[in-house]
């Protein structure tokens, strides 16, 4: 596909999800929270509720389209949390002397060792479960990956010729570090970020689904594949919406992140 | 066999109306020679000009998307005309050796050089294991490669550079073909290492070998070729025997590559016909610059740790002076250190021992902060601007930048860069192209007129012309050497190569294992060189053979 066609497929999901996070009543008229006992359980294809409802008679297109919310904001605040502490660290690493990249450097290492969803996890077992907390785990296990990448980056382009050459020319430290180094090295940590709200939107909805997210009755899709399960043989379908959003959110942020990478070549 | 096989069987080559294309484009057009066994026939021309292209096809290695047609097409009296891989491949390395210009990129890394050298061997599964190791030792005895028992168990990449291009040509005669071609096998060599590896493929042909030799330099194919095919843009412009065709070339292009070549013309002549404007606006050379000496360096010494632990030192005792309108050179082969006395001279690397001063005032021993207040004062030129540019910045943002440095005021930058450009001979459509998007010459013009942006008084030229074609090394030399006269700049030209210190510079340094061996005047080094490498380096010059100079 060309650069054009993937910019565009990818951002039209996320426009999508980004509308449905901020008006979800442009998509349906149904509250996502109120239960009705009368309405439980209605398979597919119901007058007014054409994807059916949950155990407590909730219309579960209403749930999926109200779910786009916690799980923008899940996605853009951990990356937001990832991206601001791994390129501060990075930075630090990547521009200062051995000692300083020595001991940073040695650190990432040590937590790139874990599984990020495992930082996750033991993050959240100390700061206790709930949907803030959640957010906060992810965002700081993704800063090892943004800290090494940043870092690398730096060191490469701040040993490259142009950046000697702007030396040579009489360009001061800090304006090098502005004008040359940190331009080109946000293209790739852009990638990345674009990548890991697709990654954080999964996680998140992990950590929900294991109970430690934000709790009932939110509209939340990790949430949303918990209450399936039991109705799993019944109705499946009951956990497979949910699943193709957290996979269609997923999917946009690569097919976007791929857009962005041809774009910075 | 009948007389006609017999007299044809000395026929390796046979090429008639060779055109080669990509699409609709036509890269090669209506090439035509003959090679014979014993033979040496020259390709020169420069990038571009399809030599290449043409010299690929004789193995068939030419990429699938290049569309090949020619009236005859014959190797060894065998019609190849629509050959495909499997008619190829017998060939390759049996009856056709192919020797590149990298060999690093040639070698696999992983493998040590018999491996490497015995591969064709085992590719075509000639002999058994004894005999074949018996030939790969042979050939590298052969190409004068010292200890083969014992060297070729190392890896290309602990080689230098003249060894692995001796190992690269082993590799390729190693199953003893009729045709060698060698696609620039010396222009990454130092002269001393080029005149040997020249010699080793002049014994060669002795020996019978035919040769399809591959080079941009008219010198070093003359001095091997028998017979000449001048190329320019895919057309052969001119061919014949090498003392009729370089002696008393008919072409203009020919003519023209003859008269750029900067170690037949004296200095102060100009190398190629292009007019250049003056420098005006840029005639700064500060008049407080204080001092008669640009760049003072004083015993200088640079040692560097390798992680094994080792040291090893690049530099040490180095001691001159470039005096203030002076173009010194500095000449030396590779890792002799020249590039660590570049990186000091611009205060980009600290010495260990010495200092060095710019026009009398601490320069290397200042901190950096006070260095960057001095450094638009001397500026560095290097081998590959492309590497020196931002590679997301145009030539406008480039020379704005500089210009900045050089305090020229925001509303007068622009004006002021398009006639940078105009003194470096470029037009001002260029301001708003990438670097990546223009040519290696023009490159380098817009290297050097971002280097005069901040009205410098010393200028560094590190190899700025070893990668250019030779018309438009002619061209580069020429402007530094007007912009020089012009400004009255103080030049220290780091070169490889003598005869562009000979045209260019009044003094020369001859530097070798991080020392200076020889200094003095150009005319009397070159006359009456001093130290055994000097003499080594100007014997190795490569000499237009059959060429009143």
């Amino acid at each position: 596909m060309t650069k054009h066609k993937l910019l565009l497929l990818g951002g039209g999901i996320w426009a999508l999800l980004v509308l449905a996070a901020l008006w979800p009543q442009l998509f349906t008229i149904h509250d996502p929270i109120r239960s009705n006992p009368l309405l439980a359980l209605k398979p597919l294809g119901t007058a007014g509720h054409w994807l059916g409802t949950d155990y407590l008679g909730r219309d579960v297109w209403a749930r999926l389209v109200h779910g786009a919310r916690p799980a923008m904001w899940m996605g853009l605040g951990a990356t937001v949390i990832a991206l601001t502490g791994g390129v501060i660290l990075g930075l630090i690493a990547g521009l200062g002397g051995k000692r300083v990249d020595g001991v940073l450097n040695g650190a990432f290492d040590v937590l790139f060792a874990f599984p990020d969803l495992l930082l996750a996890l033991l993050m959240i077992t100390m700061l206790g479960a709930g949907s803030f907390n959640a957010l906060l785990a992810i965002g700081i296990s993704g800063i090892p990956t943004f800290a090494r990448l940043m870092r690398g980056e730096i060191r490469r382009i701040r040993n490259s010729e142009f950046v000697q050459s702007s030396t040579a020319l009489g360009v001061s430290r800090r304006a090098s570090i502005l004008r040359h180094i940190l331009p080109n090295a946000a293209g790739p940590v852009v990638v990345l970020a674009s990548l890991f709200v697709g990654r954080a939107i999964t996680y998140g909805a992990s950590l929900s689904f294991l109970g430690l997210g934000p709790a009932r009755p939110t509209p939340e899709w990790g949430l949303m594949l918990a209450d399936a399960q039991l109705y799993l043989s019944m109705m499946p379908w009951l956990a497979i919406f949910p699943g193709i959003a957290i996979t269609l959110a997923a999917a946009a942020s690569v097919i976007l992140a791929r857009a962005l990478r041809r774009t910075s070549e | 066999m009948t007389t006609t096989l017999h007299g044809d069987s000395d026929l390796l080559a046979a090429v008639e109306g060779l055109d080669i294309r990509i699409g609709a484009t036509r890269l090669v057009r209506d090439v035509s020679f003959t090679l014979r066994r014993g033979q040496c026939l020259g390709l020169v021309g420069e990038s571009g000009s399809g030599k290449s292209l043409t010299s690929r096809a004789l193995i068939g290695l030419n990429e699938t998307t290049l569309t090949q047609t020619a009236r005859r097409f014959e190797l060894f009296g065998q019609d190849l005309r629509h050959a495909d891989e499997t008619g190829w491949r017998p060939l390759r390395g049996t009856k056709v050796g192919y020797v590149l210009q990298d060999a690093l990129g040639a070698f696999d890394p992983l493998r040590d050089v018999f491996s490497e050298v015995r591969e064709t061997l085992d590719a075509h599964r000639q002999g058994d294991r004894a005999s074949r190791r018996a030939l790969v030792l042979d050939a590298l005895r052969r190409v004068g490669f010292p200890e083969p028992e014992l060297r070729s168990r190392q890896r290309s990449w602990q080689l230098s550079g003249g060894l692995r291009q001796r190992a690269l040509i082993a590799s390729a005669i190693v199953a003893s073909p009729d045709l060698l071609i060698a696609d620039e096998p010396t222009t990454a060599l130092d002269v001393n290492i080029q005149a040997r590896i020249v010699q080793l493929l002049a014994g060669l042909k002795a020996d019978g070998m035919g040769l399809l030799f591959v080079s941009h330099d008219l010198a070093v194919v003359s001095s091997i070729a028998d017979h000449v095919l001048v190329m320019s843009e895919g057309r052969v412009v001119e061919q014949g025997p090498t003392a009729q065709v370089l002696g008393d070339p008919q072409d203009p292009y020919t003519r023209m590559l003859i008269a750029a070549m900067p170690a037949r013309a004296p200095r102060g002549t100009r190398l190629s016909p292009v007019e250049l404007p003056p420098v005006s606006g840029f005639v700064s050379g500060r008049a407080d610059a204080g001092g008669t000496t640009a760049l003072r360096v004083q015993a200088l010494g640079k040692s560097y740790d390798y992680p094994d632990g080792s040291r090893v030192k690049v530099v040490s005792d180095v001691s001159f002076d470039l005096g203030r309108g002076e173009i010194l050179g500095l000449v030396g082969g590779s890792g002799s250190g020249k590039s660590t006395v570049v990186k000091i001279c611009m205060a980009l690397v600290d010495p260990d021992q010495g200092e060095v001063r710019l026009f009398d005032q601490p320069w290397s021993s200042l901190p950096e902060r006070a260095r960057t207040a001095l450094r638009p004062r001397i500026q560095l030129i290097s081998q590959d601007p492309l590497g020196a540019f931002d590679p997301r910045w145009t030539v406008r943002r480039l020379l704005h930048e500089a210009l900045a440095i050089g305090a020229v005021p925001p509303p007068g930058r622009d004006a002021q860069a398009v006639q940078l450009l105009a003194s470096v001979g470029l037009r001002p459509e260029l301001l708003d192209r990438l670097p990546r998007r223009i040519s290696g010459g023009q490159r380098q013009r817009v290297a050097i007129a971002r280097a005069l942006a901040t009205r410098p008084d010393v200028l560094v030229c590190d190899e700025p012309v070893s990668a250019l074609d030779v018309s438009v090394q002619a061209q580069i030399l020429d402007l530094l050497s007007h912009i020089q006269r012009e400004i009255g700049l103080s030049i220290l030209f780091i070169s490889h190569d003598l005869g562009v210190v000979r045209h260019l510079c009044s003094r020369v340094m001859v530097m070798q294992k991080g020392e200076i061996v020889e200094q003095g005047e150009v005319g009397q080094v070159f006359a009456d060189p001093q130290h055994a490498y000097t003499r080594d380096l100007l014997a190795s010059i490569p000499q237009m053979q059959g060429v009143p100079a």
